[in-house]
């Protein structure tokens, strides 16, 4: 099935006196979107997979403006071949899957180091390189699916969808504040690793060093930024939302099933959050050698991502700093991600009898009240334990809790075994199995009851199943949206984004306008339809015969479609396939209509670096 | 919805973050976490007109932690269910201008 590639590749590389092209970036665009057809043939895909971040720094780097029209060898006949290789997948499914993804990244990489060679413009290049890199880190250190991956992804598609109006206010000091606080994190993770060892000193201080210089070239970013007419225009909402929406995932509260050491992998094969990309976003001329540090130190430890280590949790923390309780909680969940795993020193599998059982809950129940009770007003379960001890008691508890989930460990492995999304069932059916863990009351059945508790937890976990972004599917009969990917969303959850809460309410008003506009005859019919009113009900009321009643109907659904299609060009977001932004675009030409001196003073200094 | 009010919220803590780029403490975290909650929210509540806090560039962290926390303070609670990062926002921005007040001291 790929002999047509490598064929193509070769004479790619080869080819005496091949067609040209004018323009290498359609070419690639095109070729990009053929391996995209091939991904999606091989199995769901997240904005996370490699080829799914090739094609966003591919629409990045399309979308730069400087990029002028490339004279190079055609890539026409690879992306046939790719094309060919997309319809055989959909017409053998039962192909080995594994191997055809890993096939896919090796040409795509190959693919995308060739035309970033042949690149000129710098952003350009920069944008490739970021897709380039996704694929090496496949290839050569590949990793599993993470949260913060998943945020990066959308944190890249957002910097992605700015490009086009880059020189905006707008966007430079949205980036420059989302940076800002994905470099906090960063150096946070990178200073906690290097506390506990998990990371070589020389290579935490060059890093640290150069996120405190990348920050503080953003901060002159901002100080440059005049923000009085700044969010009020339609374009530069749409920039906030994308970007926005990406901040607040990044920028949220971390997740505590995801270990320090996971989240600091991601942020390092990113560049911490595509630094350079950034750099060059935010036109900081101070901000461009620090980027490049960090690129370069983040290829380094893709070259040897084992350099980061885990490493085990202290076996008792440190007492709590005396702070009051509200601050306390405020800071609670980031003191606790720490680099580590905690774990089981029960042996997988192990049956306990009842007293073990009864002793582990006990300790469960205790390390729960210690983490949560107030030491001046003590719950019942430790009145008489000095709170001192209370930090002590808090280990024991999660100790406690990882060796019942320990001891019960293989039934997952049982539970999942010739399973779709095997790994992400596996994933949740952990996650479960530790709230089983927390709720398991050995006084309702008996201490012995533990092992047949999280069988039943796992079972109905599976009977329920992940869909294909990995998240545990609802207890729910209706009918379960597919996940979509590559349209500017991530199916990591099927709660509606800010982005599209507007694109909605955007939605619902086109279609109560466009509603309004239809003749009585046709719209009093339709709204009742859209009501749930049945035919026979609708026909009755307004004196038609059902068959009328139908008719009229669906005239108005056509009208309505119409209408709403010819409005389809105001969307504000556009998929990839798309390749550009109509909003965005409006906003940057806009902008650049703007006269020079109604910027004022704040922007033009901005803009004359 | 009070839009204006959520774009000046933006504003300050968009200045309090610049403020505090080079601070790496868990106060300055805190700060950058309430930043990405009024981003998002004045995205997606923008202002129909364009919003201005007079004398921002001459504000201190801690006056626009202050100034965004009288803003958020200032609006129905019921709101919640519109917006559901308000109380965190709430108590993110009360627990900031509590440390910053500690570690600058008392003005005035």
């Amino acid at each position: 099935m790929w002999q047509a590639v490598r064929r193509e590749l070769a004479r790619l590389e080869w080819g005496v006196e091949p067609p040209l092209t004018l323009d290498l970036m359609a070419d690639w665009t095109q070729t990009v979107s053929s391996l995209v057809t091939i991904r999606q043939a091989i199995g769901p895909i997240s904005t996370a997979d490699p080829i799914a971040l090739l094609a966003t720094a591919t629409t990045g780097a399309a979308r730069t403006a400087e990029v002028k029209p490339i004279l190079a060898p055609s890539l026409g006949a690879v992306s046939a071949a790719l094309a060919d290789v997309g319809q055989d997948m959909a017409s053998y499914p039962d192909l080995d899957r594994k191997r055809d993804a890993a096939t896919l990244n090796h040409v795509a990489y190959e693919l995308v180091h060739w035309v970033r060679v042949r690149t000129p413009d710098e952003q350009a290049k920069a944008w490739l390189l970021a897709g380039e890199t996704a694929l090496d880190g496949a290839i050569h250190a590949p990793t599993t699916r993470s949260a913060v991956g998943v945020g990066l992804a959308a944190w890249q598609g957002a910097l992605a969808a700015v490009q086009p109006v880059q020189a905006a206010p707008i966007v430079r000091r949205s980036v420059a504040l989302g940076h800002l606080a994905l470099l906090r994190d960063t150096h946070a993770l990178v200073e906690e690793a290097k506390r506990a060892g998990a990371l070589p000193e020389l290579y935490a201080d060059a890093l640290l060093g150069s996120i405190r210089e990348l920050a503080r070239a953003h901060q002159t970013t901002l100080s440059q930024i005049d923000c009085r007419r700044l969010g009020s225009t339609r374009g530069d909402q749409a920039v906030m939302l994308k970007l926005g929406t990406a901040v607040r995932i990044l920028s949220g509260r971390p997740d505590h099933a995801e270990p320090s050491h996971v989240r600091l992998d991601a942020l390092l094969r990113s560049s911490a959050g595509q630094a350079v990309l950034v750099a060059n976003l935010t036109s900081e001329p101070s901000a461009q050698p620090a980027a490049a540090r960090i690129s370069r130190l983040s290829l380094e430890y893709l070259t040897n991502p084992r350099m980061l280590r885990e490493v085990d949790l202290p076996k008792a923390p440190a007492p709590p700093a005396p702070v009051e309780p509200k601050a306390a909680a405020a800071r609670e969940p980031r003191a606790a991600a720490r680099i580590a795993l905690m774990e089981s020193t029960v042996s997988p599998g192990t049956v306990l009898d009842g007293p073990s059982i009864l002793a582990l809950c006990q300790a469960r129940d205790l390390g729960v009240a210690a983490a949560t009770g107030d030491p001046l007003n003590p719950p019942e379960i430790l009145r008489g334990v000095d709170s001192s001890r209370w930090p002590q008691l808090v280990a024991e508890g999660r100790q406690a809790v990882t060796d019942l989930v320990g001891s019960v460990i293989p039934m997952v492995y049982a539970q999942t075994r010739r399973t779709p999304n095997a790994a992400d069932t596996r994933g949740q059916m952990f996650v479960e199995l530790m709230g089983a863990a927390h709720r398991f009351d050995p006084q309702r059945t008996s201490p012995e009851g533990w092992a047949s508790y999280a069988w039943m937890t796992l079972k109905h976990a599976r009977m329920r199943g992940v869909d294909e972004a990995g998240v545990v599917r609802k207890r729910t009969t209706g009918p379960r949206p597919s996940t979509v990917t590559l349209d500017g969303r991530d199916p990591a959850s099927r709660t509606p984004g800010p982005g599209e809460v507007v694109e909605d309410r955007h939605a619902v008003a086109a279609i109560t306008q466009a509603l309004g506009q239809l003749p009585t005859s046709l719209r009093e019919p339709l709204s009742a339809s859209m009501q749930g009113h049945p035919l026979r009900e609708i026909a009755e009321d307004l004196g038609y015969s059902e068959s009328t009643a139908h008719r009229r109907i669906k005239e108005a659904r056509e009208l309505l479609k119409g209408e709403l299609d010819a409005r389809r060009h105001d969307s504000p977001w556009v998929p990839f396939d798309t390749g550009t932004d109509p909003v965005l675009r409006r906003a940057q030409r806009l902008f650049e209509q703007t006269p020079t001196l109604s910027r004022g003073p704040g922007i033009e200094g901005g803009m004359r670096r | 919805m009070p839009a204006e009010s959520i774009a000046k919220v933006d504003l300050l803590l968009g200045r309090a973050t610049m403020l505090t780029a080079d601070r790496w403490d868990d106060l300055a975290a805190m700060i950058h976490e309430a930043m990405g909650i009024s981003l998002l929210m004045a995205a997606t509540h923008p202002s129909s007109r364009p919003v201005n806090v007079p004398g921002l560039t001459r504000l201190t962290a801690l006056e626009c932690v202050e100034n965004a926390l009288r803003e958020v303070q200032a609006w129905d609670l019921a709101l919640a269910a519109e917006l559901p990062d308000l109380a965190q926002l709430r108590v993110l921005l009360a627990d900031v201008r509590r440390d910053l007040d500690s570690s600058v001291g008392r003005r005035g």
